[in-house]
């Protein structure tokens, strides 16, 4: 009888162990926030992107661009195909007051040109994925509250844009694993309605850091996926030494 | 000449570190009708280009590219075959040296660019006006802020002038009395190859972060002629023959620019005055001094199109004895891609004197590196305005081309 006592205790620990194990670290939404924005990133970003957005018909074109980033504060993009866009490119450089230069080559004109800050809900080279969509998600944008907890655990987070944020969405609902706090699926709302959903695949371990090999975009008509863009990336390199002639005038026309 | 020697040499040296080159192409299919049923283009055109590298790196030791057109047109029967590109750079540190023909860009604004005098234009389709590949030696210095660029073109190229179709007729003043009875071939003064006449330019720009700002200066002559006529006695009183002169002047050009931006706006701004070696106005067979003047601004408007707006501003100074001539100009440029395979523009030139030139397109993207384009061009205004004579010109042009 005693045996069977502390076999039921032994199962009973062994279930209250287990639930604390697999028990929310995080109370709140805002704690949970911190904790992905607190994730260690790298100081530079050397990849390769393919690029392949699939319209409504089915049919896909494809691009592909070498991106370079120092931070938060620089990104050069070259598209290397297809042929007709080969050797475009786009620098990116966030001043120290925050305003945003932002110069594109044409290579058919030999011209280097300053252009216009971009409106965050546009078309990121004809995807799916806007501006915004593609500069990611800075916490301090948001207001955030926790809905539910999934298993995994997995919390699922809404997020509502500041008014400072410029955002062109009316809220986000993000799912956001416990174990490698990547935000893995978003769902973007404007309007009331559901306007996009982001699944972020491939989490794998670069140099340290956990990075996501592959997002797929899906714009949304009607709670139907009317088009989609998937980016995938490789030969990533983080940490690397990146010159400072990179993130120039120069290097971009070159 | 030695640093192109030299530069050549070097590459040479290196090729055993070079990499593969990369070869690629562009084949296209313009066709195009006008609204009087005439033809006026009915092309294909073939691209070949060869790239590569010598050494590695972010900078490599050196770079060439070389590009070979050849084409053929139905409605003019004009075939091709032509060295558009060819040119090798190397890279010196935070100097840049590149020798052979090819195109400079030198300006800030949009379509129109009163300090891009490197490279002349193909002007036998003027709205199009595409700058023609020369050879020259060209020079960029990079410090942290400030660009300055040398630039020199050894031998002095003409633009390709318009067809008889967009030429304005002679009008010469005649005295009292006096018939015209033939117009001879057009005398050409186009400068001889001598040392002279090495053209060069020096431009420096200062990057501001939000603004840049350009000074150039450029010592040359003028890509298109200055168009007079003399009077040729025909030894019957009264009757003269028109003898058409065509003299490209030699010109001292300085000129600023800037691009910056302002909130969400980016303001451009070019300017040059062309100084030339008739002051007084009173050579007829020599321009005056000019100045073109562009200011303008661009604003992406949300969820619509890139806009750009620029006005633009001419002056010639007068003849002895006469007016000057100005025009002012506004041109609207709007780029919009409603979705991932389409692309829609909007050019438009109107002139203070009511006429103008409306360019709507429509771009498609069939597959990875196949385009077409829909593109009309539309002149309009009354007879002896600035696009007014081009009416009869008006057209729709449609193209496809594939890239590999």
């Amino acid at each position: 009888m005693r045996k069977l006592v502390n076999q039921a205790l032994a199962a009973i620990l062994a279930l209250t162990l287990l639930s604390a194990a697999t028990a929310q670290r995080y109370a709140t939404a805002d704690d949970l926030m911190s904790a992905v924005e607190a994730r260690p990133e790298p100081k530079t970003t050397e990849a390769t992107l393919t690029m392949t957005i699939t319209t409504a018909g089915g049919q896909t074109l494809t691009r592909t661009l070498q991106m370079w980033g120092a931070g938060d504060d620089k990104r050069l993009i070259k598209f290397t195909a297809p042929a007709d866009i080969s050797g475009s490119g786009f620098l990116t450089i966030t001043q120290a007051d925050g305003s945003e230069e932002k110069l594109v080559y044409l290579p058919a004109l030999d011209r280097v040109r300053r252009i216009a800050g971009g409106q965050q809900g546009d078309a990121f080279f004809g995807s799916d994925f806007s501006y915004e969509d593609i500069t990611g998600i800075d916490p301090d944008d948001y207001t955030h509250a926790l809905l539910s907890v999934k298993d995994g655990p997995t919390y699922v987070v809404e997020a509502t844009p500041t008014a400072a944020s410029g955002s062109v969405y009316d809220r986000l609902v993000i799912d956001v694993p416990e174990a490698s706090l990547v935000p893995v699926r978003v769902e973007y709302y404007r309007a009331g309605a559901l306007v996009k959903v982001l699944s972020v695949s491939g989490l794998t371990e670069v140099a340290g850091y956990t990075i996501a090999t592959e997002r797929r975009m899906e714009s949304m008509v009607d709670g139907k996926v009317s088009t989609f863009t998937v980016i995938t990336q490789s030969d990533v390199q983080l940490d690397v030494t990146l010159p400072d002639e990179l993130f120039t005038e120069r290097y971009l026309r070159r | 000449m030695r640093s192109v020697t030299v530069l050549f040499t070097s590459l040479l040296l290196g090729l055993a570190a070079a990499k593969a080159p990369d070869m690629s192409g562009r084949a296209e299919v313009t066709f195009g009708v006008a609204v009087d049923g005439a033809l006026p283009v009915a092309a294909a055109d073939l691209a070949l280009t060869l790239k590569g590298e010598v050494g590695s790196g972010y900078f490599p030791d050196a770079a060439y590219r070389a590009t070979v057109v050849a084409g053929y047109d139905a409605a003019t029967g004009a075939a091709t075959v032509a060295l558009d590109e060819a040119y090798a750079t190397i890279y010196l540190g935070k100097v840049e040296l590149t020798a052979g023909k090819m195109r400079r860009f030198w300006g800030s604004t949009d379509g129109v660019n009163p300090v891009d005098v490197l490279n002349p234009r193909d002007l036998s389709f003027p709205p199009d006006g595409e700058k023609l590949a020369v050879p020259l030696v060209h020079a960029g210095v990079y410090a942290d802020d400030v660009k300055v660029e040398f630039a020199v073109v050894p031998l002095f190229t003409p633009a390709i002038l318009p067809g008889a179709a967009w030429r304005p007729a002679l009008t010469p003043r005649l005295p009292p009395g006096m018939t015209v009875v033939g117009v001879d071939a057009p005398e050409v003064n186009r400068p001889a190859a001598e040392l002279g006449n090495i053209q060069f330019g020096v431009r420096g720009t200062l990057d501001l972060g939000q603004f840049d700002v350009s000074a150039t200066y450029f010592h040359g002559f003028r890509s298109q002629p200055t168009q007079s006529a003399r009077l040729e006695p025909t030894g019957t009183p009264g009757q003269v023959r028109l003898q058409p002169v065509l003299n490209y002047d030699r010109i001292e050009l300085l000129g600023l620019d800037f691009s910056g931006t302002v909130g969400d706006v980016v303001l451009r701004g070019e300017a040059a005055y062309q100084i030339t070696a008739d002051p007084d106005g009173t050579d007829p067979a020599t321009g005056n001094h000019a100045l073109q003047a562009v200011l303008g601004g661009e604003y992406l408007i949300p969820g619509g199109p890139r806009t750009v707006v620029q006005a633009i501003f001419d002056y010639t100074a007068p003849d002895a004895g006469e007016a000057a001539d100005t025009a002012y100009k506004l041109m609207l440029a709007m780029m919009y891609q409603p979705n991932t395979r389409t692309q829609l523009d909007l050019g438009w030139i109107q002139s203070l004197d009511g006429s103008g030139l409306l360019m709507p397109a429509v771009g498609y993207s069939f597959a990875d590196g196949v385009t077409g384009e829909a593109k009309a061009y539309v002149f309009y205004g009354g007879d002896g305005s600035e696009f007014g004579d081009w009416r009869e010109n008006s057209q729709l042009r449609v193209s496809v081309a594939y890239a590999f």
